[in-house]
């Protein structure tokens, strides 16, 4: 094992249904769910490592992610524009579901530049959209009643009520 | 309620099944809040009334958003309710939380000094980031809180105000700073130090229409930065002898950008590296008595940036002492894109023969001739560009005059490998009785040094015509 340098080393992955992702440390260390639990094993490890809450489907989109990030940063031309495209192409190839789906993968993996990514595709979405828009995008039970919110929209008035009436 | 407010359709594709499992809001608020934090605040606020649960994830946004002219649900907010917003934000709710952005933009109300004042010291004494502020009016804040925000790494500072700079100041996380219409003021009992402004991980320094009235000179230490912008700024020149300076250590400076009347002196510490320089010299026409030291200053400024690679070199409202400018050249052996915009064409003789590489020369207004001297002779010397390096030149605002031909026929006479010249006439020509077809064919008849060459005329239509092997 001695004489591989640290970026040719490769990590296996497993994900919920069984899947295996073979991925390069260099790649693996921008999850730093897993880079964590790497350096806790003294970087003896052989075995795949168990992801018993990322599926196939998402692990496979991050590793998409962070594999054509790595290319266009390693690049000597400033690819900016490039990854502008790739980036606003990811965002649409997806659904709402796989948006949230894909969000709950990269936290618990903690990959923290998509992670903001997919947060401001969120908020882009939701951004100036009625609150029943914002409660079926999240998937949200509306356990106020129809007082309740009457009460909270009055008390918030500042909030509420700042638009101009005419 | 809501659905009557609904002003905005739905227009994204809805394809998910309608009992969506809510697993997001299984997420920490801090997670959640990260999300709020990209949204306009007073959205970010409405998501209290989503379910129980969210009632109080907005207040864990780091990041506050308040622009004055951005519409909510396609309605702005009356100045009041503006006002009561922000206060209710900042002063109530968040009073004690974590912002690390902040940003106040102020551009449809004029509002009361003390108010706007009194957001930003509240702001400042928050551990804060990224500070985005832009006011057209005056605010008054603590200087001290200001210069103690170490946690800064984005400064965004567009507000009339006055800050009263310590002898010694240093902005650890700085990272971009960008000022406008600041006042800098300092104590004067201290009268022989520079101020030192230090900025260890600085990468772009912008100011505009700032005043820089101190008593000292300001020392910039800035030892990562790439870019530097010194635009209409101005020093008090009550007294001769205790001129305001700045001087900057940029060792890894790449681009220098100056607009001004020069007063100010500049003094770059080694400024081997600046690669692209702007040079903007804006003098009033009233200040007569600064054209005599304008050629010195000049000098002393383009000495400096001697080894760039592309200059612009632009004049606005300098009547023609700008020739006092080209008396004593440095030399510019990098040079290989030049840009003027007015220019004798004495001067412009001097300044190919002090550019030994260019490869590309951009005229914007043409050349002009000081009616005081003689003909330009141009048949004296060949500058050494023309043998092997001048490529492309661009003539816009050919006024058809005796000296812009000369200086055409000069250029594609000695120009050994010229690859194309593109000569725009100027607008007024359209309204002339003047023959440009004759014109165009005259300067196509030029005996040219480079067979290659192609000569594009831009005529005041817009049509193009070319000349030259296709």
């Amino acid at each position: 094992m001695s004489g591989i340098s640290d970026t040719e080393r490769m990590i296996t992955l497993k994900t919920v249904e069984g899947t295996l992702f073979d991925v390069k440390s260099s790649i693996a260390k921008d999850l730093k769910t897993v880079q964590a639990f790497i350096d806790d094993s003294d970087d003896d490890v052989t075995s795949p490592i168990p992801l018993p809450n990322v599926f196939t489907r998402e692990l496979s989109r991050i590793l998409d992610y962070l594999n054509n990030h790595h290319r266009f940063r390693s690049g000597i031309e400033k690819a900016d524009e490039e990854m502008a495209r790739y980036d606003a192409e990811f965002a649409k190839s997806m659904s709402h579901e796989e948006l949230k789906a894909l969000i709950l993968a990269a936290n618990y993996l903690n990959v923290k530049d998509l992670l903001e990514f997919l947060n401001q595709t969120v908020a882009d979405v939701i951004q100036n959209k009625s609150v029943e828009f914002v409660r079926n995008f999240f998937g949200i039970e509306n356990d106020y009643t129809p007082e309740e919110e009457e009460k909270l929209r009055n008390e918030n008035e500042w909030a509420f009520n700042g638009v101009e009436q005419d | 309620m809501d659905s009557s407010n609904q002003t905005q359709k739905i227009v994204i594709k809805e394809t998910e099944v309608t009992d969506s499992k809510d697993i997001i809001s299984t997420l920490h608020e801090s997670i959640l809040g990260q999300i709020l934090s990209f949204l306009p605040t007073i959205e970010a606020i409405q998501t209290c009334v989503l379910s129980q649960r969210w009632i109080h994830v907005w207040k864990s946004i780091t990041s506050l958003c308040f622009s004055d002219s951005l519409p909510c649900y396609g309605k702005i907010l009356k100045k009041e309710q503006f006002v009561n917003f922000v206060n209710k934000v900042l002063l109530h709710h968040l009073a004690n939380s974590s912002i690390t952005n902040f940003s106040l933009c102020l551009t449809r109300y004029r509002y009361d000094s003390k108010q706007v004042s009194e957001w930003i010291s509240t702001v400042l004494d928050r551990r804060i980031q990224k500070l985005h502020i832009q006011y057209a009016g005056k605010v008054q804040f603590s200087s001290h809180s200001f210069f103690k925000c170490d946690t800064l790494v984005q400064l965004d500072l567009k507000v009339r105000c006055t800050l009263n700079v310590p002898i010694y100041a240093c902005f650890p996380n700085l990272q971009n700073l960008n000022i406008s219409g600041v006042r800098l003021e300092s104590d004067s009992s201290i009268f022989s130090e520079d101020i030192v402004l230090n900025f260890p991980v600085l990468k772009v320094f912008e100011a505009r229409a700032c005043e820089w009235l101190t008593m000292q000179g300001i020392s910039i230490q800035a030892p990562l930065l790439e870019k530097f912008s010194l635009a209409l700024c101005y020093s008090s020149i009550s007294n001769e002898s205790c001129k305001s300076s700045i001087k900057i250590f940029a060792p890894c400076l790449k681009e220098f950008s100056y607009e001004g009347d020069l007063e100010l002196d500049i003094i770059l510490l080694d400024s081997s590296s600046v690669c692209d320089a702007s040079v903007v010299i804006v003098v009033d026409e009233d200040k007569k008595d600064m054209m005599e030291s304008l050629g010195f200053q000049a000098h002393k400024l383009l000495s400096q940036i001697h080894q760039v690679e592309l200059l612009k070199l632009l004049f606005y409202k300098v009547l023609m002492h700008s020739n006092d400018i080209f008396t004593h050249l440095p030399t510019f052996g990098r040079l290989t894109y030049l840009q003027l915009n007015e220019v004798t064409d004495e001067a412009l003789s001097k300044l190919l023969h002090n550019s030994p590489i260019l490869n590309t020369l951009v005229l914007l207004n043409g050349v002009s001739h000081d009616s005081n001297k003689d003909a330009m002779s141009y048949a004296s010397s060949v500058p050494h560009c023309f043998l092997s390096s001048l490529r492309v030149f661009q003539f816009n605002g050919f006024n058809v005059h005796e000296h812009e031909i000369s200086l055409v026929k000069f250029v594609m006479g000695n120009a050994a490998v010229l690859e194309r010249m593109i000569i725009s006439a100027a607008f007024w020509l359209r309204y002339s009785d003047i023959d440009m077809e004759k014109v165009k064919d005259n300067i196509f008849s030029f005996p040219k040094c480079c067979s290659r060459a192609i000569i594009e005329f831009s005529d005041v239509n817009g049509s193009s015509t070319c000349s030259g092997p296709l």
